[in-house]
């Protein structure tokens, strides 16, 4: 299908492991052992979002400092990634950013965890 | 073909017009529920029980259904609802927008869209507060040219007669309008 298409209205990131966090690109070119679990990282996230994401999803490939950035195109699919963190053993930064189909607005909003599920502040 | 400067405010009465004409005339906005024959472009709720009422019928899936921003808060997970974009207008009715009406919201956002030409089918103004929050909307949007179309009757609405951005037209004046456009 041609991903043109496709409306990515949420993004999520997702936080690299912890020794990658926030590692500047002139560290990573010294610290490949890094650079190769950031990419193991980076395939699992992508095997795992094939297998449980029911519609279209995109993975940022701009390097960020935070973790990858995820687009998806449902927001069933962004609860469920959100509630399904444990399971997979990976942690987002609680934030979902929406893009408004009127206005084309990236909106920031904080997930607020509870113990029935998920909210939004 | 869709005229870029006309836009369809459908409030909650029941009008007596075929809603086909609207589509294909201007953009659409329409207030809550009350045509689940027909997509229309825009659909705006300002109740939680009716937007799950939308969100659950068939009758929406193409329609963007926008909320407040408070109640966008508890449904940001489905894709079809989005958020109001921030009305410069409702400062001027003195209220808060969860204060606000479906239909009063629709005509501010139809204002918001910047269109020339705001058409009102069904709009209640038979509702005082209703009406004086109409006259306000009127006030702030000289360049915005409204039309209050009813059913043909003989009996004149005098109450916008201050307002120059306000017409009372009928159907048929409408179809004239609709023939002009066309052409």
């Amino acid at each position: 299908m041609n991903q043109n298409s496709v409306f990515f209205k949420y993004q999520l990131t997702v936080r690299w492991p912890g020794p990658c966090r926030n590692r500047a690109l002139d560290v990573l070119q010294e610290r490949p052992d890094l650079v190769e679990q950031m990419n193991n990282f980076r395939t699992k996230l992508d095997k795992v979002a094939r297998l449980i994401f029911r519609k279209k999803y995109r993975i940022d490939l701009n390097h960020n400092l935070q973790g990858i950035g995820l687009w998806l195109e449902s927001g069933q699919d962004v609860y469920d990634f959100i509630i399904r963190q444990p399971e997979f053993n990976w942690e987002i930064i609680p934030e979902v950013n929406t893009v408004n189909r009127l206005t084309g607005e990236l909106n920031k909003w904080k997930i607020v965890y509870t113990p029935s599920g998920v909210s939004i502040d | 073909m869709k005229s870029s400067k006309n836009c369809v405010v459908i409030g909650p009465l029941f009008a007596q017009y075929d809603p086909d004409k609207l589509l294909s005339f201007g953009d659409t906005i329409m207030a809550g529920s009350v045509l689940q024959s027909h997509t229309f472009d825009y659909g705006v709720v300002a109740k939680e029980s009716k937007l799950q009422e939308m969100i659950n019928s068939s009758a929406f899936r193409q329609t963007t259904l926008l909320c407040t921003p408070s109640l966008y808060k508890k449904y940001l997970f489905f894709e079809q609802v989005d958020c109001l974009p921030s009305l410069p207008t409702v400062a001027n009715t003195g209220k808060k927008i969860d204060d606000l009406s479906e239909q009063a919201i629709s005509v501010m956002l139809s204002v918001w869209l910047e269109k020339q030409n705001v058409y009102l089918f069904g709009y209640d103004i038979f509702d005082l507060e209703e009406r004086s929050v109409l006259m306000a909307i009127l006030t702030v949007s000289p360049h915005t040219k409204f039309f209050f179309v009813r059913k043909p009757n003989p009996q004149k609405i005098n109450v916008f007669d201050s307002y120059e951005n306000m017409n009372v037209i009928d159907y048929v004046t409408f179809d004239g309008i609709l023939k002009n456009e066309s052409k």
